[in-house]
């Protein structure tokens, strides 16, 4: 699993230049008013989709099969690409939390950290839940086809909310007041719960993911 | 080291039904055309594909069940595949250093280097040549028992395939180890394995040692009056030719006694595979 680990930040080396790009464009947008939230989200989201990326080279020529003839088992190989997502979370989430201040400071805002250690558990949930519905996708379609069905995938999720709010509206229930309620449950609450329900969908991701790769023929 | 008894698969278009054995310290060659089953064959070796019927066996083992500490004794070279294009020499260093307790990093770069091989360019922009070598470099660098070659010589120039066919001998002189190799190319084959498995459409049409192949082996040229009056009984195959008949026989000295005026040729692993594939089996 070391080795593989040791892979995907070799790759990784490859696109150092365009990390830095990423973050430097990142405080730019922040320092230009578009809001720490902006900053955090984008880098988070840039650096977590690369571990999906990472599946893509390992595919092309055929790699995989010859990575699964080293010393990894298919069940490693998975578990590494989802300790390598949670690597890159936590990698994406220091270097925002450690230049947003900078941001923020150009900007001349006033920094609230409450207000940034939640929209990094926010962001962390969601990217988590990205990633969960990511990883099944690109395991089984690869990288050709799975680019089409998270767009399939996406467009139905975001139907599918859409359809539940005029549903719960039709009912009576405000969905948006809901959220709103959220707010005055205290900030420590307000961080678990994206962070737990990420988690979660990455825990149940983790077993899918297992059972395609363990029946995955090359 | 490695058995297939009556392995099966099945795809659309396209069956496998192989039985083969590697022994302990023998190198085994499996030739056939393209399509004909030879990657199929080191597939289901390495549990990359299942198969739907017989028994499979490597390093004692059903593919399936081989931990990752057998799989440090196995070396591979796959066809089609290798690392990533995107890596460097030094990268791969890197990680086959943290996956093999026995990576051989010193004889690694050594041989390396003595090829020609650059540390610090992407493998991508290697020649075929270079990557070829890389993956059997790759495949020795670290004291595997069994060595899983399919097609390591493919694309390669006549210099360049004889480097890597030394490099295999040289492997074969460290100990007690095994190859299977894999080639379209029979002459890769005659002057490295003791045996020989020919396989088509997915059947192994002949098994047989090399050195018999190469000295018991012989191809008669008849014509058809000539084939009329011909015993037949030692014949593997007749192919029909414009002056007659090629006829494949694995008792060379029968005819040679009872027929001394017949044209006999030596036998050589791409005569065997031409008139077994392409003639018809007496």
């Amino acid at each position: 699993m070391k080795g593989m680990f040791i892979k995907d930040l070799c790759i990784m080396k490859l696109q150092v230049r365009f990390f830095i790009l990423i973050v430097i464009l990142a405080v730019m947008l922040a320092a230009n008013g578009s809001g720490a939230s902006f900053f955090l989200s984008y880098v988070m989201f840039v650096f977590s989709i690369f571990t999906i990326t990472t599946i893509s080279y390992d595919e092309m020529d055929n790699g995989m099969m010859y990575l699964l003839t080293l010393p990894v088992t298919r069940k490693q190989y998975v578990l590494e690409k989802y300790l390598f997502g949670i690597f890159m979370i936590g990698l994406s989430a220091v270097i925002s939390l450690l230049l947003m201040p900078a941001g923020l400071m150009i900007q001349k805002a006033e920094l609230n950290m409450t207000e940034l250690l939640l929209v990094t558990a926010m962001t962390t949930g969601i990217v988590l839940v990205f990633l969960a519905m990511a990883f099944p996708v690109q395991f089984k379609f690869g990288s050709e086809k799975g680019r089409i069905m998270m767009f399939i995938l996406f467009a139905v999720i975001v139907l599918v909310m859409v359809g539940a709010e005029k549903i719960l509206g039709m009912y009576g229930i405000d969905l948006e007041a809901g959220l709103n309620q959220l707010e005055n449950v205290g900030a420590g609450v307000a961080a678990a719960i994206p962070l737990i329900f990420g988690l979660l969908a990455y825990g149940i991701s983790v077993m899918v993911s297992l059972r395609i790769l363990e029946k995955k023929e090359y | 080291m490695l058995r297939l008894c009556n392995v099966k698969k099945q795809y659309d278009s396209f069956g496998l039904e192989v039985s083969m054995e590697v022994k302990k310290g023998c190198v085994t060659g499996l030739i056939g055309q393209n399509g004909a089953g030879k990657s199929t064959t080191f597939k289901i070796l390495l549990n990359l594909i299942s198969f739907d019927g017989g028994e499979a066996q490597i390093l004692s083992k059903k593919p399936g069940e081989l931990t990752n500490e057998d799989k440090e004794n196995l070396g591979v070279v796959l066809a089609e595949a290798g690392f990533s294009g995107y890596l460097t020499i030094q990268d791969v260093v890197s990680i086959l250093g943290s996956m093999y307790k026995n990576f051989d990093k010193k004889g690694f770069v050594e041989k390396c280097n003595q090829f020609g091989l650059p540390m610090k360019k992407r493998i991508k922009e290697f020649s075929t040549g270079m990557k070829a070598k890389l993956k059997v470099i790759t495949a020795m660098s670290h004291g595997a028992k069994l060595l899983l070659l399919d097609e390591p010589t493919a694309g390669l120039d006549v210099v360049a395939r004889e480097e890597l066919l030394d490099l295999l001998r040289d492997y074969m002189e460290g100990g007690d180890c095994s190859i299977l190799i894999s080639s379209h190319i029979s002459t890769d084959l005659e002057g490295l394995c003791d045996d020989v498995y020919m396989i088509h459409e997915g059947k192994i049409i002949l098994h047989e040692e090399t050195d018999v192949l190469l000295s018991e082996y012989g191809l008669l040229k008849v014509t058809k009056e000539q084939y009329e009056t011909l015993d037949k009984k030692y014949l593997l195959a007749v192919r029909k030719e414009s002056y007659g008949y090629d006829c494949l026989t694995n008792q060379k000295q029968f005819y040679l006694e009872n027929y001394p005026a017949l044209t006999m040729e030596k036998g050589s692993v791409d005569d065997v595979i031409t008139v077994m594939i392409r003639g018809e089996r007496v």
